[in-house]
């Protein structure tokens, strides 16, 4: 394929992504590579505003429950909403949110260490001045 | 990215865009066979970098202009990434596929 039929190929996704017949034909050929980042960013921000519509009618479906006491036996039924981020659009995206989520999980790991060392270390504190205490 | 540079008291500038990458196509052009016929196709592309800013110049004056270039080896090569930039700034930057190469000074 020439470049030229590559052109003539992209050319009507471009424009309808902003770009004009005439920017794309005629421009400086750099327009393209940022229509193509701002196209990103569009896509990204419309897939957050679709998952902030869904917590939206999450917490809705939650707030009308009540109303429909056959699941919960009028107990309160604790409900957790699954998706905690917008679904990835790329595959770089699903790569960074799993680095997220590796990070937040050896956090977690770090934080109980740390719980433990503290608490074991006030345990052992407590021993050593009740045994100091006893011995005087 | 553009070159610029003056000639007998007018100022040209040098650029590539898919307007003019395509017309350079249709009069036969391909820049993956320049090292096979560079005879003919750089003075090809030294003319198509006119077509964008300077169309009306004729090809006497655009061959003469080329006769007073220096470094004429550099301005092909810079011309040559410019043309491919125009090209590949179509497409989608991606650099999770490619394999990274690392390097060091010895």
């Amino acid at each position: 394929m020439t470049n030229s039929e590559i052109f003539e190929r992209v050319c009507p996704y471009f424009m309808s992504i902003g770009v004009s017949y005439h920017d794309f034909w005629f421009g400086d050929p750099q327009i393209c590579k940022y229509a193509l980042k701002a196209e990103k960013i569009r896509r990204e921000r419309k897939n957050r505003d679709a998952w902030w519509q869904s917590l939206y009618m999450f917490k809705a479906m939650i707030d009308a429950s009540p109303a429909f006491h056959d699941f919960g036996n009028d107990k309160n039924v604790e409900l957790k909403f699954s998706t905690e981020e917008p679904f990835p659009l790329t595959q770089e995206d699903a790569d960074r949110q799993e680095h997220d989520r590796e990070l937040k999980r050896q956090q977690e790991i770090i934080n109980q260490a740390l719980n433990y060392m503290a608490a074991h270390n006030a345990s052992f504190r407590a021993k050593k001045e009740k045994v100091t205490h006893d011995g005087k | 990215m553009a070159i610029t540079f003056e000639y007998e008291d007018t100022k040209y500038t040098l650029e590539f865009n898919r307007n003019a990458v395509t017309l350079m196509e249709k009069g036969g052009f391909r820049l993956d066979q320049i090292g096979e016929r560079p005879a003919t196709l750089i003075p090809m592309l030294f003319e198509g970098a006119f077509l964008m800013h300077h169309r009306r110049v004729k090809e006497e004056k655009v061959h003469e202009i080329y006769k007073h270039v220096e470094d004429k080896e550099g301005l092909i090569v810079k011309l040559a990434n410019m043309y491919q930039e125009t090209v590949s700034s179509v497409l989608e930057e991606d650099d999770k596929d490619t394999k990274k190469i690392s390097w060091e000074v010895q």
